[in-house]
């Protein structure tokens, strides 16, 4: 006689349930996160007039390109686009050597004052940038370490408006959330095993081979990580690019003056006033072009990036 | 025979070979020991040195006047929106760190199970740490074209309070008959939720890297000896995150400064429009400084009582 099993339909059911409440859970959240961006999207199309229109809510009635035209145009997209890409692969460079080398310094060699020093460096971390911009606009602008620029040349460097701050910063680990990278590779190279090391070194490897032949190379996860972060966090910047290049035509500076510079566009000499449902309207298209290029660079990335990250053990 | 063993760096003519090795690791973290010298322990020193005194700005460089500690009586009883803002500050990081975490814990687990896309969805959490920062949360606390589109009549606040007018969803739920003001606390919930949502990014992905090092058999052998999974979720997975909850929440503050919340009330804005448009470098300085060390005594003390909870199993 066959009985049917309930205790497995009960446990099937039960499956079924969750994935299902899953699957609306997730559904709503990812509604949160990607709703913005696709009213931005919508947006971008949208002419002036449909901002007023009472039947107008998502999709556009009037299909146009000209407010994309102008935002273009008004934010000088090919230049700043360029600008941004040398700046952020520079800082993204440099950030990512930097953090590799004090990372693995950190995480395989034991030197006095090493505890010390690396609460020090969390504390970089902690401190408000506000709070150290005003100085550091100081210390570059009048650029000299220990006095010696001044005994050469007589007088001090003014290094605003170029891109050394930014080297400076990125490559001694100073810059946005700097620390936090060196951290990420000294947990990892902490979980190395020490056998690699020591098998490298009986094969008659000294201490820089052993660094770039083989623990560099296995921590290439990370790196994905910690280049992608350093990258889109130096793209979205403007407190550090605003004070240390303001002459300089960047894509996120130019999204956020975006407003005054397209009635200086519009205006050609005259006066215009813009409406604040227009003023939002450029804003979404700006934001949209700016977040464009990061959008399809975590696209393609995404897979290898979020796997690493698991795989790595940034923790443990 | 005595013997004495030598456990230092150097021997008396050469380094050891702790010491060489001690000596390369130092190599290695030469930028850092740079960087932290010259690019923020002494800019950090003038800053307080700038908020106690007078400064003015001239081409060559500045010129400063020592004046005690008057800015900081300034900008406690005479300035204006000083301490509402400081006030409104800290209570938004006190608030908002548990529930990111909460809830970043919560995204965490379920992440960790196994099911059908779940290359996703984990995409998905994480994107908001690659659309928002930096600029673009800025504009985005900024726009309240959501409000005219929609027609949901409100002139402030953030994409979703006036998603959920433009929807129609708040006027239909009065129209039910739910009373006004569980609609509006509806409305700011949900403006609370898309903030800490996007707040939560990386934190997900640090918890749930954490999860992966649980191993599996912990959970087996529980399960054979008879534990529910709930008993399991507070026996195991938690007591093995602690110590990582401490970290998420650490990070949670320190990123908190970078973010520009929606209230007009909030110290980071006003840090930077006393800088930017007063130009009053001295008690902008003041300000950073009160706010730098009263966000420090709270981690101080979070990371105190965090610490007396958490179990190292190593």
């Amino acid at each position: 006689m066959k009985k049917t099993n309930t205790y497995t339909l009960k446990r099937k059911s039960r499956e079924v349930l969750l994935s299902v409440l899953r699957i609306v859970f997730f559904v709503g959240i990812g509604f949160y996160i990607l709703y913005p961006i696709f009213t931005k999207v919508m947006m971008s199309f949208m002419s002036e007039k449909d901002l007023y229109d009472a039947t107008v809510s998502l999709v556009p009635k009037t299909w146009t390109t000209e407010n994309l035209k102008l935002v273009f145009e008004a934010m000088e997209f090919p230049t700043a686009f360029k600008n941004s890409i040398i700046l952020s692969l520079m800082v993204m460079v440099l950030q990512l050597v930097s953090a590799l080398l004090v990372g693995y310094g950190f995480g395989r060699f034991d030197f006095p004052f090493k505890n010390l020093l690396f609460v020090l460096g969390i504390f970089m971390l902690v401190v408000p940038p506000s709070t150290m911009i005003l100085p550091l606009y100081l210390t570059y602008s009048n650029f000299d370490i220990l006095g010696i620029f001044g005994l050469i040349t007589g007088e001090k460097l003014n290094l605003l408006n170029t891109h050394f701050p930014f080297v400076l910063s990125s490559f001694f680990c100073t810059g946005t959330k700097g620390m936090m990278f060196v951290f990420m590779f000294r947990q990892y190279f902490r979980n190395m095993p020490k056998e690699i090391e020591e098998a490298a070194c009986v094969d008659g490897a000294g201490e820089f081979r052993i660094f770039f032949q083989v623990m560099a190379p296995s921590s290439k996860p990370i790196a994905v990580c910690v280049a992608l972060l350093s990258f889109v966090w130096q793209w979205t910047d403007i407190l550090y690019t605003g004070w240390y290049m303001s002459g300089y035509k960047l894509l996120s500076v130019n999204l956020y003056a975006l407003t005054e510079n397209v009635k200086v566009f519009i205006a050609q000499g005259g006066s215009v006033v813009i409406g604040p449902a227009y003023q939002a309207l450029l804003n979404g298209i700006g934001t949209i072009l700016v977040i464009l290029p990061l959008l399809i660079m975590y696209l393609f990335l995404q897979k290898g990036f979020i796997q690493s990250v698991e795989r790595s053990g940034i923790v443990g | 025979m005595k013997r004495t063993i030598k456990n230092s760096y150097y021997n008396g003519k050469t380094l050891t070979l702790k010491g060489r090795k001690a000596r390369t690791g130092l190599l290695f973290v030469a930028p850092l020991i740079f960087g932290f010298i010259f690019l923020f322990a002494v800019p950090l020193f003038n800053s307080f040195m700038f908020s106690v005194g007078k400064i003015q700005l001239s081409p060559e460089g500045y010129s400063f006047k020592f004046l005690g500690f008057d800015n900081y009586k300034y900008i406690f009883f005479e300035h204006t929106t000083f301490i509402r803002s400081f006030l409104t500050t800290i209570k938004d990081v006190v608030l908002d760190t548990p529930l990111i975490l909460v809830f970043s814990f919560f995204i965490a687990v379920l992440l960790n199970q196994k099911f059908k896309g779940r290359m996703w969805v984990r995409a998905l959490f994480f994107l908001p740490v690659i659309i928002s920062s930096g600029v673009v949360m800025r504009l985005d606390n900024q726009a309240y074209v959501e409000s005219h589109i929609f027609h949901s009549g409100s002139e402030t606040g953030t994409v979703m309070s006036n998603m959920m007018g433009g929807i129609g969803l708040s006027d239909y739920l009065i129209k039910l008959g739910i009373s006004e003001g569980l609609v509006d606390y509806l409305n700011t919930a949900s403006e609370g939720i898309y903030s800490i949502i996007n707040a939560s990014g990386v934190q997900i992905l640090i918890l749930l890297s954490a999860l992966q090092t649980i191993p599996e058999s912990l959970y087996e052998a529980s399960s054979i000896e008879g534990a529910t999974a709930w008993e399991n979720f507070w026996k195991i997975t938690f007591p093995m995150l602690s110590p990582f909850i401490l970290v998420t929440c650490v990070y949670t503050i320190i990123d908190s400064f970078l973010m520009v919340g929606s209230d007009t009330y909030n110290m980071t804005r006003l840090i930077e429009s006393t800088v930017n448009e007063k130009l009053d470098f001295a008690v902008a300085s003041a300000m950073s400084w009160i706010y730098f060390v009263a966000v420090g005594l709270i981690l101080a003390l979070i990371s105190f009582i965090i610490s007396r909870y958490i179990s190292y199993t190593e």
